[in-house]
This record gives structure tokens, C-alpha cells and sequence, in this order.
């Protein structure tokens, strides 16, 4: 009996139990969103340092690169607390949950199929691909929606005062912000009447970009994209000299690692959301591998996240809903109504197909 | 369509669950907590903390929970549509959205989006 | 199979959670067990093959209604004695008994084997908007009216709320 193992036979085990199969692209995305994290979090810091006139981390390692894995493995051997006021259980299960939420609302962007195109077709690397069904967009966005949740039980089991001021104003924030930024992705699934992110990306490489043919869904996506991650000009959930660090100032230790951890994976699943919607996600001209072009794209748009934070001041909370509630919210919805004439045009003219 | 984007959901979910559950619960295994009344004192700008946390908030925070209810559903109806205009009728849709405006109009226009 | 097996855990944890979210004392621990009710009931949506529904009750129920839910509590004051119809409804052996009964038609249903729910047919997002925008478009119309009534509506009960806790402000109230 042969019972060599070899790659192959490996990989032919793993393609036919699908649990498996998508347990490993589970994992990729995993090994993706951590070097996507690092990355990000390298690029806040460093960017952000030189737009300052600062120098960020320079000393653990060559440019300071390894300053971020000295922080985590700090986070990981402080000693873990709870609040005496704290609700312990909520306390304690509101960081699992939130990187698990984060987490899952990756499932929907094509990673998966800009890894298997890759692999050479005789291992059949399309069955690996999780992306490809019908609402994958609005399973993205589902879990996203979960958000102000998070904020509101992390910030009321921790039991301080900022803790529970901070939830508060975040959960007003998310909820005014997610209305304008469902209906500004609708006006893309309007131009191709898909709500399947992958063929989005598809249609857009015989078309010209969606930033281009839904030019007022991209502005207001993008607003709204900026309040939903909490990032500056929209970041007074955590104004730190009124709040602290907002909902999350009593987490310490692991707690606070995971918490963070999500708010990156958060920022790069939105990075990456507005890349396949308006940008052309994986598409690019050919000596880079399509994997190559998300990624950088992806990173490019957080890159410009931490250019804005880094240029422009903190609005007071009543501009925030004023914008969100009286501009974003007509101009998108107006928007979503004039897509179709937009789509039909386009159509005539072959800048969609 | 096949049920194994369902499966591809549950994997995502489990691997995110169990990589969260491991870093936050493992390490304590490793680590020995010594708590002191300080310690597991809230926050408060280093000043003894005053009173309870529970705090009330004013009912401004639910004017907006109330309006965000309802236009989750317009925008929760707004889906089938976008995915399907090219053969459905138009005037359901053009109806529900301009009835949000309508009322984010006349929430603005009585003062009631104010931030106080 | 496993697909059986986990549709049933799903519908027991939801069980287990309406049991704790009515018997437990503490109205945010409520409003997290009515998460989970909320999430397993989508899950049971995608189990009948219906993705889009499944993320649309993860939008608006779990997402909204519970930030509703939330928002109500802390605007309370959480001290309050509880009314005698909450404790009428509370009352835990009559959830008990409910929840037993509950489970042994669980354990019924699920011993006789009749459903697989596998057996569901793909719902579609195109399907959704046939039926939705063209066989019952007179529901979304009525719907449309409902909504502008209950916003104008709410909105005068928050109105009469905010006169009266203006004019009883005493302290603790937080902006």
C-alpha cells in the first residue's frame, strides 16, 4: 500500500471535503489580513510620524519595523484584569466577538481567487475560490453592520464613565453612517445588477471604473466609510482629550490587542471593499499577479485614510450628524434613483458592458 | 447557487471565534493577575471615581436610533430593486426613499436632528 | 448530515437564549441574549437557503432593533422596580414549562427526520425583487405610508419625553 504523502495528495484530500477547503481559505485570508494589519498599523505609525515632522519608531529592529511585534507580545504577557464595576462575561466575550465580526466580513473579498489564480490550473485551484456567490457583498456588509453592538456592550460591561460616553457616541455615529453607505453600494450593484463582489470586479474590466460612472457614490461611500471605521475627521469617539480612548479605555492586555486588532481588520476589509467596488479591485496590467494589485490598491486607500487624518482637524459631533443625516444621506439616496439613467447611457456608449 | 457559501461563512466565523478565544484566554494561563483596589478602579483621570457609571443619557440618542430603525428598512427594501430595476416597477422604490427624505426633512426642519 | 446536526444545535441555542433572556435579571444581559436570538434566527435563514434574508435580518434586526433596545435601557434609569406585568411575564416556571415543551417538540421533530433543510430552494436576490417590486408591490406601498406615519409619529412621543425630562431634569443626566 502507498501511503507516501506528497503535496498533491494533500491538496486532492483538503478539495474534497469542503469544510476543509474552506477552512484553508479561512486561514489565507488570516495570514493576508495579519500582514495587511501590519502593514497598516507600520504605515499609521511612520506616515503619520513624517506628515508630523516626527520620526515614529525607530529603534527595535532596521526603520523601527519591529517595534509593532515588541507592542504585541507586550499586550500578550500583561497580566489580565477586569473592572471591579465591570460585567465580567460581556467584558470579557466583547473583544472575541468583535475580531470574530471583523474577521468574517473578509469572507466576501476575492482574496481567495487572487491567490488561487496563482496556482497552476491542474490542481484545479478554482474550487478553493469562497468569494464567488450571490450576496457576498451583503454578507460583507452584514457583519459590518454589527459594529455598533460591539461599541455599545464593550462600552457599557466595562463600567467607566468614558467607557459608556464613548459606546454611546459611537453607536450614534455607526448608526448615522451606515444609511448613506448602504445606499452609495447600491448605486454600484445598480450598474451591474450583481450583488456578488466578485463579479463586480469583473464587469469593471470592460467598463470604465465605478469611481468614474458613480462618481457621487464614491465621494459619499467614502465619507461614510471614514465615520464607519472611526478614523479622523470622524475619530470623536475617541477624541482623547475629551474621552480618553472612547469605548475601549478600560480593556488592557490581550483585550485591548484584540479590539485593535479588529479595528484594523475592519479598516482593511472597508480598504479593501471600496477597492472592489469603485477601484477595479485585482485588476491591473499584467506583470503583477492580480493578488499584488488588491493588495497594494487596498493599502493604497488606507494609506490615504492616514494622509487624511494626518491633514485635517476633528469635526464637532453636530457637523458629524448634520453631514451625515441632511447631506449624505438625500444626495445618495438621489443618487441610487439616477443610477439606472447613468447605467443606460453608459451602456450606449460602451463605457459599461 | 449552491448552499457552500453557507459553509464558507460557519468556517470564516469558527477560525475567527477560535483565533479571538485563544489570545485572549491563553495567555492567562501564563500570567498571574494581582489585582489592587486601584487597579480595578474605572478611569477617571486619575481622580477617585465619582459616583455610579450606569449614567442616563439624554433621549436626543434615541432620535436617532428611531430614525436609523426605519430607514434600515428602506434601505433593506432598496436592495431587491437595485439588484433587479431593469424589470420591476420603479414608483415602490421612488415612493420609500422619498418618504425618508420627507422625513429627514421634517426631522431637520423642526429641530429635531439638533445636536443640543 | 452535519448539516442536520448543526441546524439543530442552532434552533437549541436559540431556545436556551429566549429562556435567558426572559429569566435574567439584568436588561443588557437581556438585550445580548436577544443578539444571539436574533443571529441564530439568521442563521436559520441561511440554513433554508436564503442568504439574503439571513443578512438582512443580521442588518436590521440584530443590527438596528437591538441598538433601539439598548438606547431605551440607558435612557431609564436601570434601578427601577419592575412592573407586575413584567413580573407576570417573567415568571420563571411558566418560561420553564414553555421552554420544556419547546424541546421535546425539538427533540420530536428531529427524531422523526421529516426536514432536511437542505431542501429549500435557492432564493435569490433577482427572485426577491420580482416578487417584491411587481407581485406584492401594493405591501411595499402600505409599507412606505407605515414608516412616514411611524417616524412622524415617534417623533411626537420623543418630543412629549424631552419636554417632560427637561422639565424634571434633576442631575446624572448625560449629554
Amino acid at each position: 500500500m502507498n501511503t507516501q504523502i506528497t503535496l498533491t495528495g494533500i491538496i486532492v484530500f483538503i478539495e474534497r471535503n469542503v469544510y476543509l477547503r474552506f477552512l484553508l481559505v479561512a486561514i489565507v485570508a488570516f495570514i493576508i489580513v495579519s500582514i495587511g494589519s501590519l502593514i497598516e498599523l507600520y504605515i499609521e505609525r511612520k506616515f503619520w510620524a513624517r506628515i508630523m515632522s516626527r520620526y515614529g519608531p525607530t529603534e527595535v529592529g532596521k526603520f523601527g519595523t519591529l517595534q509593532l511585534i515588541a507592542d504585541a507580545v507586550k499586550f500578550l504577557v500583561k497580566e489580565d484584569f477586569s473592572p471591579a464595576a465591570a460585567d465580567k462575561t460581556i467584558y470579557n466575550l466583547v473583544p472575541v466577538f468583535s475580531v470574530t465580526v471583523s474577521f468574517a466580513s473578509l469572507l466576501a473579498i476575492p482574496f481567495d481567487y487572487t491567490v488561487a489564480s496563482l496556482f497552476p490550473s491542474s490542481l484545479h485551484p478554482l474550487t478553493f475560490v469562497a468569494s464567488n456567490f450571490d450576496p457576498s457583498l451583503l454578507v460583507a456588509f452584514g457583519f459590518f453592520a454589527l459594529e455598533p453592538l460591539i461599541v455599545l456592550f464593550g462600552g457599557w460591561a466595562a463600567g467607566g464613565k468614558y467607557t459608556l460616553i464613548g459606546g454611546f457616541r459611537s453607536a450614534a455615529q455607526l448608526i448615522s453612517y451606515e444609511i448613506p453607505l448602504v445606499l452609495s453600494f447600491l448605486s454600484v450593484v445598480v450598474l451591474t445588477q450583481s450583488l456578488n463582489l466578485f463579479q463586480i470586479i469583473q464587469t469593471q474590466a470592460h467598463s470604465w471604473p465605478f469611481a468614474v460612472l458613480a462618481f457621487p457614490a464614491f465621494i459619499t461611500f467614502t465619507v461614510a466609510l471614514l465615520a464607519e471605521l472611526e478614523r479622523t475627521p470622524f475619530d470623536l469617539t475617541e477624541a482623547d482629550t475629551e474621552l480618553v480612548s472612547g469605548w475601549n479605555t478600560e480593556y488592557g492586555g490581550t483585550k485591548f490587542l484584540l479590539v485593535y486588532l479588529s479595528e484594523y481588520i475592519r479598516a482593511f476589509a472597508g480598504s479593501a471593499i471600496l477597492v472592489s467596488l469603485f477601484l477595479g479591485g485585482w485588476l491591473g496590467p499584467a506583470p503583477i499577479p492580480p493578488l499584488i494589485w488588491l493588495f497594494l490598491k487596498t493599502i493604497i486607500v488606507f494609506t490615504v485614510l492616514v494622509w487624511i487624518r494626518a491633514a485635517y482637524p476633528r469635526v464637532r459631533i453636530d457637523q458629524m450628524l448634520a453631514l451625515g443625516w441632511r447631506i449624505l444621506i438625500p444626495v445618495s439616496a438621489v443618487w441610487l434613483v439616477l443610477t439606472p439613467f447613468v447605467a443606460h447611457v453608459a451602456m450606449m456608449h460602451g463605457a459599461l458592458a | 447557487m449552491a448552499f457552500v457559501e453557507n459553509i464558507a461563512i460557519l468556517m470564516f466565523l469558527f477560525l475567527g471565534g477560535a483565533l479571538g478565544f485563544a489570545a485572549e484566554f491563553i495567555p492567562r494561563l501564563f500570567t498571574k493577575p494581582r489585582p489592587t483596589p486601584e487597579k480595578l478602579a474605572p478611569f477617571e483621570s486619575g481622580e477617585d471615581p465619582v459616583g455610579t457609571a450606569r449614567i442616563r443619557f439624554r433621549i436626543q440618542y434615541y432620535i436617532y436610533a428611531v430614525a436609523f430603525v426605519a430607514f434600515d428598512i428602506v434601505v433593506a427594501l432598496a436592495i431587491p430593486w437595485a439588484v433587479g430595476w431593469g424589470y420591476v416597477y420603479w414608483t415602490p422604490i421612488i415612493l420609500l426613499l422619498a418618504v425618508m427624505l420627507a422625513v429627514v426633512g421634517y426631522y431637520s426642519a423642526k429641530g429635531d436632528l439638533e445636536w443640543i | 448530515m452535519i448539516v442536520d446536526v448543526a441546524y439543530y444545535i442552532i434552533v437549541l441555542v436559540t431556545l436556551l437564549s429566549v429562556v435567558g433572556f426572559v429569566v435574567t435579571k439584568d436588561i443588557v444581559r437581556a438585550a445580548g441574549l436577544l443578539l444571539v436570538v436574533l443571529g441564530c434566527v439568521a442563521a436559520a435563514f441561511a440554513f433554508m437557503n436564503s442568504l439574503l434574508l439571513a443578512m438582512i435580518q443580521l442588518m436590521v434586526y440584530a443590527g438596528a432593533v437591538i441598538v433601539i433596545f439598548l438606547f431605551g435601557v440607558m435612557l431609564t434609569r436601570r434601578e427601577a422596580p419592575t412592573s407586575r406585568l413584567r413580573q407576570l411575564v417573567c415568571h420563571e416556571n411558566l418560561t420553564y414549562l414553555v421552554f420544556a415543551v419547546l424541546l421535546f417538540l425539538l427533540i420530536l421533530r428531529a427524531s422523526m427526520g421529516l426536514t432536511s433543510p437542505l431542501g429549500y430552494i435557492y432564493v435569490s436576490p433577482q427572485l426577491v425583487a420580482t416578487s417584491l417590486y411587481v407581485e406584492l408591490r401594493g405591501v411595499v406601498y402600505a409599507l412606505a405610508a407605515l414608516i412616514g406615519a411611524s417616524s412622524i409619529g415617534a417623533i411626537y412621543v420623543v418630543r412629549r419625553d424631552k419636554k417632560h425630562s427637561d422639565s424634571t431634569r434633576g442631575g446624572g443626566v448625560q449629554k
